[in-house]
């Protein structure tokens, strides 16, 4: 009874649905074109945050966030040094800290710091999913920078982890500096 | 303005837009596809190698991708590579790009400056100071084994712009593969999609008369996308690079180079052969020919360039026949259809980057299958069919004879049904089969002192036929024109190429089947599998195509249209239409099975076809009407494709496992046959 008015107008009602259909797939995609590029402008611009370029404070440093560890080897924290040797345990979160996301839309990463043997991975979870990673397995100099959009959950973790399947890992971490935009 | 008249305004607006976006981001492309990079300062290099410890003495070679830009490499494996580079104008110079391919570490050093250490397979681009010595020298690192240095690119540029990342208005911090590869290709699928539904709403006359036009500039842009994401010169290499390292380093004659050695060789005055004294006894002569039309259309300064003129007349080969088909079929199916099987046509995977004839075979079929519809039309309106309507059917087929004689037995059949009234009209045909036959035929014999109609590797090719199915036979999925090259050699006194050699291996595969039905059985379903798996539509799948086979896999769409195919048949609505547009489905595919399919690249006229029988009555009203007035049969055939369906891979699999059917000799005993060899 309802249906027979519907069906009597089904070409009009699939009018009207192709249009919605199609301005809505023309905005989606501008829209997530325009977010993944806003993604990757902001991780070039994350990567030029360094010393010389009169760095900005950060919402959390090296010092400032609130480390707590995972049964790694050894967990020594200094001023603006972190050495860090894991467990021998592939993979396994080390050194860990939860901050307030303070309502921020996004949050950049950015570190700087040395692999003496293994690999290290660091990255950001929220809701106990990576949402930002960066990752090396090689000796030598390991400094990068990420950035991300943060999702409705009030708090983010910044993780270090061991990124070894063959066992333990030692790293050094010169800074490590945290920005939670708005 | 009534709400719906509105929302059709808006559809055939966002239908203007979807196309303007699909057609920006395929000739944002066209660059990339054809040139690989921006221009470089056009240079001179002259290369040296130093050999490595303890190994032969080695030669430095160069080849030119570009104006500018070159391949070089050693012919031995080398400890050093300098090569010099000489700019006709050294003060433009500002850039230096490199692309290594071998060792995988190497060092690179530019004049005196300190070393630089290239780690990856991708481009490097370094700035130069003005005037700088142009001396580039590259080491094999020290833990890497000797092996030759290949450099897959090196040219000096005004500036890094475009040679990491293309130049683009919008979105241009996102890297080049997330942006090719994801991005648009979703982008474009999606709208692609779209347009078909939009197709529905939009006027009927106006797209009926702008189909034919529009159709060939959709599918150019469709055609550089799949190939910019293939042959991608910021993440993959771009086509000219990909020839230069790959199929031009290969004998004259092989698969990708034989075209173009052919016609490089005709239009230097060699004649069609691909060497001295050497004409291609596997193929025909149509595409050497259709290299030399692209070389002379285009270009053909060297081997690079004459390869980028065929891949780009191949792909407007394409376009063309896709607008062909559109305005021949407009006559036949509504305007909406039209456009789905174009855009669809458009849409599939090709094989356009690849000089061979398997690329061209899909446009020739859309051209018979255009002139089909012309002549359908006119025997539905009960008109007399024109000899010029014939004619051209007739010349369609004609040309795919040409590159390839697979279509032989299904001209012949088509040629039957068409003309079973009109007998005489079955001259054409035969002319024109023995024209073409009987010159290539006339030109062999000139080198080989034979004279054969078409090419003299059927026996080759049903001898790998044999073995494409998984077994026990000592060729099993391992066979190549060498191995029937040592197989002529071990039981013959022929050479492998002569029509002799292919007489004895037809004569030796015939009693192989004899012998061991059981394995002809597998052999045949096992293809047929296959094709049903999606092989029909052969060509690098890119995100593209992922975007619908993502979500509907391949075998479950080729089911489906060909489950529409025989509801047709079944209750009769077009039966003669969806058969006769569907031929190659029938009449071609199948020969593969019992001949060397290689996995399925010679299946594109079946996929094309497959589209062409059975998407237009989707869009058809009387289809359904038909389709409710008979309920019974319509049930019973999709009935009957949901169970094959279902059974259709649980029965192959038991079927390969099942020795005592697979080795079954009940007629004839193996002993005698040169092929049942098992392992």
């Amino acid at each position: 009874m309802f249906l027979s008015p519907l069906w009597r107008r089904r070409a009009d009602i699939a009018a009207v649905a192709a249009a919605t259909f199609g301005a809505w797939l023309l905005w989606s995609l501008y829209s997530s074109a325009a977010s993944v590029s806003w993604f990757y402008d902001r991780v070039e611009r994350v990567k030029t945050l360094n010393a010389a370029n009169a760095l900005p404070p950060p919402d959390y440093d090296l010092n400032s966030l609130p480390w707590k560890t995972s049964q790694p080897r050894a967990f020594d924290l200094g001023p603006s040094l972190l050495t860090l040797v894991t467990n021998a345990e592939p993979y396994a979160y080390q050194a860990f800290a939860t901050v307030e996301t303070r309502r921020a839309r996004a949050a950049d990463i950015q570190f700087d710091g040395e692999i003496e043997s293994g690999g290290a991975t660091i990255g950001l979870l929220q809701d106990g999913k990576w949402i930002a990673v960066n990752s090396s397995q090689r000796r030598g100099r390991f400094a990068d920078a990420n950035t991300v959009e943060l999702g409705r959950s009030r708090s983010i973790t910044v993780v270090v982890a061991n990124n070894n399947a063959a066992g333990e890992s030692r790293l050094t971490l010169r800074a490590l500096r945290l920005y939670l935009r708005r | 303005m009534t709400v719906t008249r509105l929302c059709r305004l808006l559809i055939l607006v966002e239908f203007g837009v979807a196309l303007a976006i699909i057609v920006y981001a395929g000739l944002h492309d066209v660059r990339d596809v054809l040139a690989g990079t921006p221009p470089a300062i056009p240079a001179d290099v002259a290369a040296r190698c130093g050999a490595a410890a303890g190994g032969h003495a080695c030669e430095a070679l160069a080849m030119r991708l570009n104006a500018g830009r070159y391949r070089v490499w050693t012919t031995a494996p080398a400890d050093t590579l300098t090569v010099d580079v000489k700019p006709t104008v050294p003060s433009r110079a500002r850039t230096v790009m490199v692309r290594v391919a071998k060792p995988e570490s190497v060092t690179l050093t530019i004049g005196s400056r300190a070393p630089l250490e290239i780690a990856e397979d991708g481009r490097v681009a370094v700035r130069l100071a003005g005037g700088e010595s142009l001396t580039l020298s590259f080491a094999a690192a020290g833990t890497t084994r000797a092996t030759p240095i290949e450099v897959d690119e090196i040219g000096v540029y005004e500036s890094d712009r475009g040679l990491l990342s293309d130049v683009r208005p919008l979105f241009r911090a996102i890297p080049p593969a997330r942006y090719h590869v994801t991005i648009v290709q979703r982008a474009v699928a999606s709208l692609c999609l779209f347009t078909v539904v939009a197709a529905l709403f939009v006027p009927s006359a106006p797209l009926k008369r702008a189909a034919p036009f529009v159709l060939p500039v959709v599918c150019f842009s469709l055609c550089v996308l799949d190939l910019a994401v293939l042959f991608s010169p910021y993440f993959a290499h771009d086509l000219r690079s990909m020839y230069a390292s790959g199929p031009l380093q290969e004998r004259p004659g092989s698969n990708l180079n034989g075209g173009l050695y052919q016609a490089m060789r005709l239009l230097g005055g060699h004649g069609l052969t691909t060497r001295d004294g050497i004409v291609p006894w596997e193929r025909m002569p149509g595409y050497g020919l259709f290299c030399a039309a692209a070389a002379i259309l285009f270009g053909h300064d060297t081997l690079v360039d004459l390869a980028i003129s065929t891949v780009l007349l191949q792909t407007i080969f394409y376009c063309v026949a896709l607008g062909v088909f559109a305005w021949a079929a407009a006559g036949l199916f509504t305007p909406a259809a039209v456009w789905a099987v174009g855009l669809t046509i458009a849409w599939l995977p090709k094989q356009l980057g690849y000089t061979q004839a398997d690329a061209v075979i899909a446009p020739i079929a859309l051209l018979i299958l255009a002139a089909l519809c012309v002549r359908l039309q006119r025997v539905r309106s009960g008109r007399p069919v024109p000899l010029g309507v014939d004619a051209a059917v007739h010349a369609a087929f004609a040309l795919w004879f040409a590159m390839r004689p697979d279509v032989l037995p299904a001209w012949l059949i088509v040629s039957l049904v068409l003309h079973w009234r009109t007998w005489r009209r079955l001259l054409l045909p035969i002319a024109l089969f023995l024209a073409i036959g009987g010159g290539w035929g006339a030109y062999k014999a000139r080198y080989t002192g034979e004279f054969t109609l078409t090419t003299t590797s059927v026996g080759a090719s049903l001898f790998c036929g044999v073995f494409e199915v998984p077994s026990r036979f000592r060729f099993a999925q391992s066979c190549t024109d060498e191995t029937y090259f040592d197989w002529i050699h071990q039981n013959t006194p022929f050479a492998p190429q002569s029509a002799a050699a292919s007489g004895f291996a037809t004569r030796e595969v015939l009693r192989f089947w004899l012998t061991y039905p059981g394995h002809v059985a597998i052999m045949l379903y096992d293809k047929m599998m296959r094709v049903l798996n999606g092989d029909v539509w052969p060509g690098y799948v890119t995100g593209l195509q992922t975007f619908v086979f993502g979500v509907v896999p391949r075998y479950a769409v080729v089911l489906s249209l060909l489950t529409v195919v025989a509801v047709c048949v079944a209750i009769g609505y077009e039966r003669r239409r969806t058969l006769l547009l569907s031929w190659p489905v029938f009449l071609n595919a199948p020969i593969f099975w019992l001949t060397y399919s290689s996995l399925g690249r010679f299946y594109s006229a079946a996929g094309v076809a497959l589209f062409v029988g059975s998407l237009p009555p989707l869009f058809e009203s009387g289809f359904y009407r038909a389709v409710a007035a008979r309920p019974w049969r319509t049930a019973s055939v999709v009935a009957c494709a949901a169970v094959f369906a279902a059974t259709a891979w649980p029965l192959h699999d038991w079927l390969l496992g099942n020795d005592a059917l697979h080795y079954w000799t009940p007629p004839v005993h193996p002993a005698p046959s040169r092929l049942a060899v098992l392992k």
